[in-house]
């Protein structure tokens, strides 16, 4: 008999069937991963399995028993807590009064007693080794810290089952091995984990059972020994991915498009270097932190350069604002799409023509209707974007992949010829995403000069052409990718300042 | 497809548009069962004179809270320019340059707001009572309390001219409201607008001119209730520091009631102030006819923005639920 079962669920939305009679089982001391594509329905069963949703019909069984929860505090009483994927910090308080939110340790008449809650978040942090000061305010410690934060909370509810809903997308690598360290304790002291994720490295690393969802139904469970990586992408999208990243450049034009050259901003870059090609997609790899995307942003005229120049086609030119970037056909796709990329309470052809308002205007300055709607609906048909009808959808009700495929189209819409992708493919699934690297090489084939931004090595190396490796603000070492392996980037990146010079 | 169909969908403000037809005609019904005149052409002229003011002022504000703002300042701005026509008049300054030059002062206070707005990281709704609490600090210094009026005859005139049939006030609301009402679905700079409402990180990257964009909106509104300043004094033959008080609270209940959101900017419509518009000043004119104190008309006005903003959220979280 499992520990936790979910036997039979179904969930649909109004007539959208989400969830489709699934069944897995869950065992103690175990991580247990989920993957699937977005929109296949993994958050809404854990959400089912929270509390938050209810089942239209199936059941959930502990340890036999069929247990009903109607909301997440029923959960917790089952032992059962969720870490989201958007954390839920209040920044302005401390780490310590984030754990006890809600159940802070009182004296007398309900005044909190305070050595009490900070003895004691001390303690919660101590159990998974997270190096938290309880007074610190939360919203000056790094995401990574926020997220520990946020699983003691739940663990401070005394619980046997942790869910974590893709905690590693906004962490570092760093923040990632430590918190691997944390389930692999947890799981040592018994806990069920189940795990949300979209890296499969991560999944085939650390998990005992992977239970694979595809459009609201469980394809299979897959033990240690059968977890390869072919097997659970082919159990996902339902057919081979042979060739998860695209071919290389067909012809790399010698003919500069971009070129820095010393350019530098107080605190965030200095003395960069590098050209960029028609033709060829440029890799720019880096930890988070080693300043690619603040130099992206002082290229593109949303930030300043102190020092150095910028030369387009050999021309010097510097971009006061992002408005003449586009003008001259330099383009940027924002790595966080819904803070800074999409309009998302708007629709996608509001979306698609928001970079390129003036080509779909007459004069310039009346809105043509025709033009928007056949402009939106090519690049639904050229890119992809599901539902095909989505024209007047708010960008809000998409998918995660298709919100960012709205994020390519409005930035080709804007017909650049230099396109600055900043993390084209997180929080993407799978098939999106080869979907993307296949987009991005038939630009470059085309002409274009493309620029990646990744910190993904295996992204940076399947799909780049050549790769500069930034570290801390500074350009390491610009690589051809001819054979070139994840080991030569990392030795390149952690390189030492002397041996460089 | 319908060719009808705009970029900026009116579809999903429908259902607003419909509850409030539905009020203006449950309304108009009521009033005119209980009162005879309700319908007559003297109590439609003064139905509309009463909220004209407000109306013209309504159209700037709802791009200002479109963009994510709001000015506050055009109560303040309203009696102001009233009482500098007057005393540029009365200095023997031609009406029409007298008129520019309020129009400019009127810019001049609106780039003033965004200046600091942006300078300070303040929010508009702090900028905006500021200045109107020292424009209406300075109205009262210079008029000493006291109207001013005993204006120039031609000026004077001017209140009893019609054109077809109708006052300047009227005709000008009239130009500025079939102005709006085609920009704010068609212009290029009208729809950027929306997306720096929407979300001003991203317009700003998608190579919208931001900043710029934020001024000319705040100086729309202040010119706006510039001409209604004018127009005040135009219909009154006087200048006062009293006209236009409260007018904001006025002005933002009735973009609030058309639909227009005032928790999250880039959504609303100038199609929907308009019936805003409409409905409020039915109202206004109900109470009137119906001999309520019109002192309790603010306390109805508040009512009404609670109601507003009950109504254009609560429909968002039905639709929410239903998808």
């Amino acid at each position: 008999m499992s520990y936790l079962k979910i036997d039979h669920i179904t969930k649909s939305f109004g007539n959208n069937k989400v969830l489709t009679d699934i069944s897995i089982d869950f065992e103690k001391g175990e991580i247990h991963s989920l993957i699937g594509e977005n929109g296949a329905g993994k958050s809404t069963l854990m959400k089912i399995i929270g509390g938050i949703y209810q089942a239209d019909s199936g059941q959930i069984l502990m340890e036999g028993k069929p247990v009903r929860m109607h909301d997440p505090i029923e959960a917790y009483g089952c032992g059962i807590g969720i870490v989201h994927q958007e954390l839920s910090i209040a920044g302005n308080m401390t780490a310590a009064q984030n754990v006890f939110v809600n159940h802070e340790p009182v004296k007398w008449l309900g005044f909190i007693d305070w050595k009490k809650l900070y003895a004691d978040a001390a303690a919660e942090f101590d159990k998974i080794g997270a190096n938290i000061d309880p007074r610190a305010i939360a919203g000056t410690l790094s995401v990574g810290m926020q997220q520990m934060i946020e699983i003691s909370k739940v663990l401070s509810k005394d619980v046997n089952v942790l869910i974590l809903d893709e905690p590693t997308s906004a962490l570092s690598d760093n923040e990632i091995e430590n918190l691997f360290r944390i389930l692999l304790e947890l799981k040592k002291m018994g806990k069920l984990i189940i795990f949300i994720s979209h890296k499969l490295n991560e999944i085939t690393r650390i998990s005992d059972k992977v239970s694979v969802l595809r459009d609201g139904t469980c394809t299979g469970t897959l033990d240690r020994e059968h977890m390869e990586v072919q097997t659970i992408i082919r159990m996902m999208v339902g057919r081979n991915i042979d060739s998860l990243y695209p071919p290389k450049a067909k012809c790399r034009s010698n003919k500069k498009a971009l070129s820095a050259e010393h350019i530098s901003r107080t605190g965030k870059f200095s003395d960069l270097s590098f050209d960029i090609c028609y033709g060829e997609i440029v890799g720019m790899f880096g930890l988070v932190g080693a300043g690619r995307t603040e130099c992206a942003f002082s290229v593109f005229g949303a930030d300043k350069i102190d020092e150095g120049q910028i030369y387009l086609e050999g021309k010097p030119v510097s971009f006061k604002n992002p408005a003449q970037a586009i003008k001259e056909g330099v383009c940027y796709l924002s790595e966080d799409r819904k803070a800074i990329g999409l309009f998302v309470d708007m629709t996608v052809k509001e979306n698609t023509v928001a970079a390129c308002l003036k080509s779909v205007c007459r004069h310039g300055q009346f809105l043509d209707e025709n033009k928007a709607k056949e402009k939106t609906e090519g690049y639904i048909r050229e890119l992809d974007i599901h539902p095909d009808h989505c024209l007047d959808y708010k960008v809000r009700n998409l998918s995660g992949g298709n919100q960012q495929k709205v994020l390519f189209a409005k930035w080709l819409a804007a017909d650049p010829r230099i396109l600055i992708v900043d993390e084209p493919t997180r929080g993407v699934d799978v098939g999106a995403k080869a979907m993307i690297h296949h987009i991005l090489r038939k630009l470059a084939d085309a002409g274009m000069a493309v620029w990646m931004i990744s910190s993904e090595l295996p992204e940076i190396l399947g799909v780049s052409d050549k790769v500069i490796v930034m570290h801390e603000g500074r350009c390491k070492g610009i690589l051809e990718n001819e054979d070139l392996t994840e080991e030569d980037v990392m030795k390149t990146a952690f390189r030492e300042e002397a041996e460089h010079e | 497809m319908n060719k009808r169909e705009r970029i900026f969908s009116v579809k999903q403000i429908n259902f607003h548009y419909l509850v409030l037809l539905l009020l203006i005609l449950i309304v108009t019904v009521v009033m005119a069962v209980r009162s005879p005149y309700f319908l007559t052409g003297s109590n439609l002229q003064v139905l509309i004179d009463t909220f004209i003011m407000e109306a013209i002022m309504a159209l700037g504000m709802t791009m200002v809270i479109i963009s994510g703002g709001i000015d506050l300042t055009i109560a303040g701005i309203l009696p102001f320019s009233s009482i500098v026509l007057a005393l540029l008049l009365m200095n023997k300054v031609p009406f029409a340059a007298a008129v520019l030059l309020v129009l400019l002062a009127a810019a001049v206070i609106g780039t003033i707001t965004n200046t600091l707005r942006r300078s300070l990281h303040l929010h508009p709704m702090v900028v905006t009572m500021a200045i109107a609490a020292v424009l209406k600090g300075v109205d009262l210094t210079i008029t000493g309390g006291s109207a001013i009026s005993g204006l120039p005859d031609s000026f004077v005139r001017l209140g009893s001219v019609r054109i077809l049939g109708m006052p300047v006030s009227w005709i000008v609301y009239i130009i500025l409201a079939i102005i709006f009402l085609y920009f704010s679905k068609n212009n290029r700079w009208f729809l950027q607008v929306f997306f720096v409402g929407g979300n001003e990180d991203a317009a700003r990257l998608s190579g919208i001119k931001v900043e710029a964009l934020y001024r000319n909106v705040y100086i729309i509104s202040a010119s706006l209730a510039a001409v209604a300043g004018i127009l005040t004094a135009i219909t009154y033959s006087s200048a006062s520091y009293s006209y236009g008080t409260n007018a904001d609270l006025r002005v933002i209940t009735t973009v609030a009631i058309g639909g227009t959101s005032l928790t999250h900017g880039g959504s609303g419509s100038v199609a929907g102030t308009l019936l805003g518009t409409l409905f409020m000043a039915i109202i206004y004119n109900a109470f009137v006819m119906s001999g309520i104190s019109t002192y309790y008309q603010d306390v109805v006005t508040g009512a009404f923005l609670i109601l507003a903003v009950l109504l254009s959220e609560g429909i968002k979280v039905l639709k929410e639920r239903k998808s």
